[in-house]
């Protein structure tokens, strides 16, 4: 009896274990049929949540990072300006860096319309609990271009960390250089 | 009266006509402008109702910047001056600061439309 009592124990303590570190400690795992039932349920939630908390944000982020983004692009633009006004070595290799930074900027810009696009149309789509299937669609079409929008992002910081501050840079160490034997020669 | 006069006399009357079509009161030409003022305000507030760009117009007076990017004083306005070794690594101390007021913004993480956010996901089951 009392390995019986012992037995039932461990397995009960083990079946708990197990559904404690499942698939399921972050939502139950659904089938196809079911997630479309689930979202003709609960889209008019992921609509007040678009409307309500992520326009805004990402309003927010679009105006806050194309107003920097061209805030440095017009510092940088003013920088090598001088080194061009005044035939310094450095612009010609600045130059069509920064044009490449104007290009990546209008990117960002054209891929967030793209994106707000898809999102205000899931937003304000009137027929997501008759026809979950289309919401759902357009919701994966929505990430694609978040995505992109995410990706347009990375690309002008690393343009911006490497590339430009890099040769900002070697103008530094040139400049550096110059006036060091500037200075020898005075000597 | 002689055909030179009347035609004189004539042409006198019409400018009197007009002149007096001209004539305005106060009232008259108050009117006028308020109307004028009026319709370009109409003019100018349908062009921006009807502009793409509207929906980015999100700053309201009296709140400051939140951009850390634009609070950074980069005050050197030099644009004619010879480059020197202080200025570019001034610009080198700026670029930095400005990456990593940068990384400060929102970067429109995937994770914001995941089935989570989106509520698409069925309630855990409750644990026993």
């Amino acid at each position: 009896m009392k390995r019986l009592i012992t037995f039932a124990f461990a397995v009960a303590l083990f079946a708990s274990i197990s559904a404690m570190f499942s698939a399921e400690s972050r939502g139950v795992e659904v089938s196809d049929t079911e997630k479309i039932a689930l979202t003709s349920q609960q889209c008019t939630y992921s609509q007040e949540y678009l409307k309500t908390t992520l326009k805004p944000r990402d309003l927010r982020a679009r105006v806050d990072r194309l107003q920097a983004y061209r805030y440095i692009y017009q510092r940088l633009d003013i920088f090598v300006g001088r080194l061009e006004r005044n035939g310094q070595s450095g612009a010609t290799d600045l130059r069509p860096l920064l044009n490449e930074l104007s290009e990546k900027i209008d990117n960002f810009k054209n891929t967030y319309e793209t994106y707000d696009g898809t999102r205000e149309y899931i937003a304000t789509y009137n027929n997501c609990k008759n026809d979950p299937g289309q919401f759902l669609k357009s919701v994966s079409t929505a990430r694609e271009a978040r995505q992109k929008v995410h990706a347009t992002v990375d690309d002008i910081e690393l343009h911006l960390e490497q590339s430009i501050k890099n040769q900002v840079n070697v103008v530094y160490q040139e400049l550096l250089l110059a006036e060091e034997r500037t200075g020898d020669d005075n000597e | 009266m002689s055909k030179l006069e009347s035609h004189i006399s004539h042409e006198q009357n019409s400018n009197e006509r007009s002149f007096r079509f001209l004539q305005l009161n106060l009232a008259g030409a108050l009117s006028i402008v308020i109307i004028a003022a009026t319709l370009i305000v109409v003019v100018a507030y349908s062009l921006y109702w009807n502009d793409s760009d509207r929906k980015y117009d999100i700053a309201r007076g009296g709140k400051t910047s939140e951009n850390q990017v634009l609070n950074l004083d980069e005050s050197s306005v030099d644009r004619t001056s010879p480059v020197d070794s202080n200025d570019a690594k001034q610009k080198l101390e700026y670029l930095q600061q400005e990456l990593e007021a940068l990384r400060g913004l929102a970067d429109f993480n995937p994770e914001d439309l995941s089935d989570q956010n989106l509520r698409l996901v069925a309630p855990s089951e409750p644990s026993l």
